[in-house]
């Protein structure tokens, strides 16, 4: 596997994951921001909540380029716990190696995410995580699984899911012009995609 | 000056009592030896200043063969044959939940463990009182299919016998199984099932891809994820439905990282770049 080969594919994840920042930074308010007030970014800006479904040593190159240029953003709003809580508790991918551990880990990040501040961050999960799916297939049916009880867990719908997979498929250029977006949510989340990949325009930035 | 904080009693059907007249009007016998045995209903009393109430109830012997009797002189409520089933029934019960721990720690089972089958002849038992759901807590079953519109729910995954020769078509059946392990036999007739489904889907498709453009199975919803037990249980089919959705589309895509310059790699090759300077330079 190349170097010019991973580092197209890396810029390629860089690129999506700024354009989705910027929607939602725009969509928050009216603002990108290069770093957000209120919530923390991780030294090695690892997507360290994606280890939560994969395991990163199996993964290959690109599945880890993925985990290591993606992001999530939690804002921990008034409860200024949970920057301590997840931060120190799970700094990195190795501090999520048992299975317990795991589990409290996901309870705490599912927690979050049904703030309202978060829900997008609980798309994002998925959208990254389904993205994984489509450069690394291996345990894929272990994997896809995972994700789909984690979607169920952050209450995410059967419309918004649909529609998060059509942003996987703009990314692949498989973009529909047809398509009608099932969901406001989603579009409010990960319009930056469809605008990036020259898919439909998204007029109108929406409120979550 | 802080406020204390005074607790309910919980009595049959869950509902909360935080008064005398509230419990009289809700007396569960069982209940209430229980929160005595625990010392929770002394102390209950005493919140309430049913001091006199609360000393009757200390000097009582919780050996007593009439223990049950005398709670209920001392509340003034009628002890009657129905009280006396009661305290029967809630000791089955506590029996039961003892045996259940010996499979699981999830306390979730214990609000259920009326519709929870150790044995076969319980199993049925349950489906002769129409359970609709019936958890399966023990080594083997015997699922009837001629019983329709039940859900078998696996607590410790024991193995259940499907008597048929092929697969069962569980919607047509009105049966949903969960969290259990097929026996041998049927799940072999599930494995020369699918084995016959992925021959006829390769006979209608022609050919098996095997190129980059390959549909890589990713297989079917697996419920036996870390989290899957954090699912409510009527959920589950949803999480199935999203899994089916999301397969149809995952299958299909794989990143080819060329696939910007596939096609102008290939005008390319066609046209003999490929080793054209060579070629030149053998003929001179």
């Amino acid at each position: 596997m190349s170097e010019v080969r991973l580092a197209k594919f890396e810029t390629l994840i860089e690129d999506i994951n700024k354009a989705i920042e910027k929607q939602h930074d725009l969509a928050k308010t009216g603002i990108f921001f290069a770093v957000r007030v209120g919530s923390w970014i991780r030294e090695n800006h690892q997507n360290v909540e994606l280890s939560l479904i994969f395991d990163y040593d199996t993964c290959n190159e690109y599945a880890k380029i993925i985990i290591d240029k993606s992001e999530l953003k939690i804002e921990y709003g008034d409860n200024l716990l949970y920057k301590d809580q997840w931060e120190v508790r799970y700094p990195d991918i190795a501090s999520l190696s048992d299975t317990k551990t795991k589990i409290d880990a996901a309870k705490l990040f599912v927690q979050y995410c049904r703030e309202s501040q978060n829900i997008s961050e609980g798309y994002k999960f998925i959208f990254w995580s389904l993205l994984i799916l489509t450069v690394d297939k291996n345990n894929a049916q272990e994997y896809l699984s995972l994700i789909c009880d984690f979607a169920k867990m952050l209450r995410i719908t059967n419309e918004e899911f649909e529609d998060i997979i059509y942003a996987i498929k703009c990314v692949y250029n498989e973009v529909n012009k047809e398509y009608i977006f099932k969901s406001e949510s989603v579009p409010a989340v990960l319009g930056g995609i469809f605008n990036l990949y020259g898919g439909q325009e998204i007029n109108e930035t929406l409120e979550i | 000056m802080a406020k204390k904080v005074r607790f309910p009693l919980e009595m049959e059907n869950g509902i909360e009592v935080r008064s005398m007249e509230e419990l009289r009007d809700n007396f569960s016998i069982s209940k209430v030896i229980c929160y005595l045995k625990e010392g929770k209903l002394v102390t209950w009393l005493r919140d309430r200043y049913a001091n006199d109430i609360a000393d009757l109830i200390e000097e009582l012997e919780l050996q007593d063969e009439r223990l049950a009797e005398k709670v209920s002189e001392i509340f003034d409520v009628p002890y009657d044959e129905a009280s006396e089933k009661e305290l029967e029934k809630a000791a089955e019960r506590a029996e039961r939940i003892k045996k259940l721990k010996e499979y699981t720690d999830d306390r979730r089972y214990e609000k259920v463990i009326d519709t929870v089958a150790f044995e076969q002849d319980e199993l049925y038992d349950l489906l002769d009182e129409d359970a609709n759901t019936v958890y399966l807590c023990g080594e083997r079953f015997s699922i009837p299919l001629s019983k329709p519109g039940v859900v078998y729910i696996g607590i410790n995954q024991p193995v259940v016998v499907i008597d048929s020769k092929v697969e069962v078509d569980w919607d047509e059946k009105e049966i949903t199984v969960e969290n259990v392990v097929f026996d041998k036999k049927y799940q072999a007739v599930l494995d020369i099932s699918n084995e016959t489904k992925e021959e006829l889907c390769e006979k209608v498709l022609g050919k098996v891809k095997k190129d980059e453009k390959n549909t890589v199975s990713v297989g079917t919803y697996t419920n036996k994820s870390y989290i899957n037990f954090m699912i409510p249980v009527a959920e589950r089919n949803q999480v199935e439905n999203l899994f089916q959705v999301a397969k149809s589309v995952i299958e299909k895509l794989n990143y080819d990282i060329d696939i910007d310059i596939r096609d102008l790699r290939e005008i390319a090759t066609k046209n003999g770049i490929i080793d054209l300077a060579k070629r030149y330079i053998e003929r001179l």
